[in-house]
């Protein structure tokens, strides 16, 4: 088919150019946060600061102050070093090995297909908060206990997105095709199946960059994950909780920078995959 | 089919024997026991072991499981080590309001959510479709209890039109379904949006207008069935999450559901209600999975074909 630009093209290919920018330039802000954090913050996370408790924005820095005195908008910087972290290195311990789970199940079906769907099943069964709740109370409260909780949690999506896949894609012509031109079993679900999935596998990295975020900030929130003084962006939400009624600024903040940064994920990822899409529809 | 059907209900039945075992042995080995936190650190050696023997904690532990499971078949999880109440009395009390709360928010979420994805996807590239779904990236990337936290601090404290929390009247359920369903309305917009434009382009599509059809009937039976596989797919994940993250908005908004037990259990290290309130968790999560995979399999009969 030869592409011929419609005023609908052209509107998609802004909204793609949109997202890609937006999104670019959350996570950029992420990123810089967390690299630059020991710059940009002008006190460190951590200076208790006897005269300067509650003060709000403005007067008591950029974000205000806490109970304590400490500087939230430093507080916050700091924490984005911990989201980073958590995020990347939770999705990692998803998504390699649900994907490749994923391929080899779906493309040899039997008994190992049904032996690993069963464990899988058992896995989902955990939904991630409790499964995370279940080894904090037996690891302790902590955000490593958390991130990899969350990660290995992930796994069965990753794992039943791709078997699904290759199980719509195995009799497709063009892998037929493939097989008897003689190409192997890892070449064809490398060079042919794969491929056809990596949009559906990047939205859900999407969401799952996200997530991740939004289950260790909870956990956190709820006091099971992060502890202070750990200026995680959920522990600093719990602190603002219970000072609502007066200073606002605490429970607004650090919900702020969260959603950002889960944004910016989203957005990007968002604007990948359009692109992708149309990569693999020529 | 009905020997898909029991297939599928005897793996069930092993997942939950596998999950009860990986949880009895995670929790009763944890460092700190019920006993300890019941007496206190300052408690004597004979004093913890009189607590724990009046606990049956001094009993070894593959004989305290099979001890479980025989309750459990019996209908019997054992006994709270704090209040001393039966598990199944306390996770029996709770089960109603988190069902009460899960339902609301799929409602809400599976209605406002088709409905949005629809639009969007109908109206792909346009003006419409970038606001829906940046509203829609938005509801994603909002986290549960900060919105929460939002909404309590407008709708409760500035504005005083809802209750800030607890349970009894329809008033009390607004605000945790909202803040529930927000993300969940976002995810079930997007991948509807998704799986439309997934199958606009293919040649059954093409072929169905080429032949006349008119674009209602092309969207209603070609595409929506089509479209929906990746909804289906991704909503019984998600609604693990949803009933799994229900403790963090039934904590914030003291909603007398599992969720709110379970959290409490945690600090209590209430052993035997925790692993109650878990396993009932995984309970509800088989049989979901169990809908949704013949949901699939009736949507997408090349599924079906090899799952039947």
């Amino acid at each position: 088919m030869s592409p011929s630009v419609t005023a609908g093209q052209a509107r998609g290919q802004r909204r793609r150019s949109l997202h890609l920018l937006v999104g670019g330039i959350l996570v950029g802000l992420l990123v810089g946060a967390a690299v630059l954090a020991p710059i940009l913050a002008p006190v460190a996370p951590d200076v208790v600061r006897p005269t300067m408790r509650l003060q709000p924005p403005g007067a008591g820095g950029l974000f205000g102050s806490d109970p304590f005195g400490r500087d939230l908008f430093s507080q916050v910087l700091y924490g984005a070093r911990l989201a980073l972290g958590m995020s990347v290195v939770s999705v990692l311990l998803a998504a390699i090995p649900g994907t490749a789970l994923g391929l080899a199940a779906g493309y040899h079906k039997g008994q190992l297909e049904q032996v690993m769907s069963r464990v899988m099943d058992g896995w989902l069964a955990f939904p991630g908060m409790l499964l995370a709740i279940v080894l904090v109370a037996r690891l302790g409260p902590s955000l490593i206990t958390v991130v990899v909780a969350v990660g290995i949690v992930g796994i069965p999506s990753y794992y039943r997105l791709v078997r699904n896949g290759t199980l719509g894609l195995r009799n497709e012509a063009y892998v037929e095709a493939a097989l008897v031109i003689g190409a192997t079993s890892g070449r064809i679900l490398l060079r042919h199946i794969l491929p056809n999935l990596s949009s559906s596998i990047i939205v859900l990295t999407t969401l799952r960059l996200g997530s991740m975020l939004l289950a260790a900030g909870g956990l956190s929130f709820i006091g099971l994950g992060a502890q202070p003084p750990q200026p995680e962006w959920g522990a600093l939400l719990a602190m603002g909780k219970n000072y609502m009624g007066t200073a606002w600024w605490l429970a607004v903040f650090p919900g702020l920078a969260i959603t950002a940064s889960v944004m910016g994920f989203n957005l990007l990822g968002d604007g990948l995959r359009d692109m992708l899409a149309r990569e693999t529809a020529v | 089919m009905i020997r898909y059907l029991l297939q599928r209900l005897a793996g069930g039945i092993m997942v939950l024997v596998a999950i009860s075992l990986v949880t009895f042995l995670l929790l009763e080995q944890a460092p700190g026991d019920a006993a300890e936190a019941l007496v206190g650190e300052s408690a004597s050696a004979a004093q913890l072991a009189a607590a724990r023997h009046q606990m049956g904690l001094d009993v070894p532990l593959l004989r305290r499981y099979a001890d479980f499971i025989a309750g459990i078949v019996q209908g019997d999880l054992g006994r709270s080590l704090v209040s001393g109440r039966p598990v199944t009395t306390l996770v029996a009390e709770r089960f109603g309001a988190t069902l009460e709360l899960a339902l609301a928010t799929m409602v809400l979420s599976l209605v406002a959510g088709s409905a949005i994805g629809l639009l969007a996807a109908a109206h792909q590239g346009g003006y419409l479709d970038l606001l829906l779904m940046s509203i829609a990236t938005l509801g994603i990337s909002l986290p549960t209890f900060w919105v929460a936290l939002l909404l309590i601090l407008t709708f409760s404290l500035r504005l005083g039109w809802l209750p800030v929390a607890g349970a009894g009247s329809p008033a009390h359920l607004v605000l945790p379904a909202v803040s529930l369903a927000l993300p969940t309305i976002s995810v079930v917009a997007r991948l509807m949006r998704a799986g439309m434009l997934d199958v606009k382009g293919a040649e059954y599509v093409r072929t169905a207008h080429s032949k006349g059809l008119s674009p209602r009937h092309v969207w209603q039976v070609h595409m929506l069935r089509n479209g929906l596989n990746p909804v289906i797919t991704m909503l019984g994940l998600h609604l693990g999450h949803l009933l799994g993250g229900t403790f963090i908005v039934e904590t914030i908004f003291g909603w007398p559901g599992l969720g709110r037990l379970v959290v409490q259990s945690v600090f209590d290290r209430d052993y035997p209600v925790l692993i109650g309130a878990v396993l009932l968790i995984a309970v509800m999560y088989q049989i979901l999975n169990l809908a949704v995979d013949l949901i699939h399999a009736i949507l997408d009969p090349r599924l079906g074909k090899e799952a039947l």
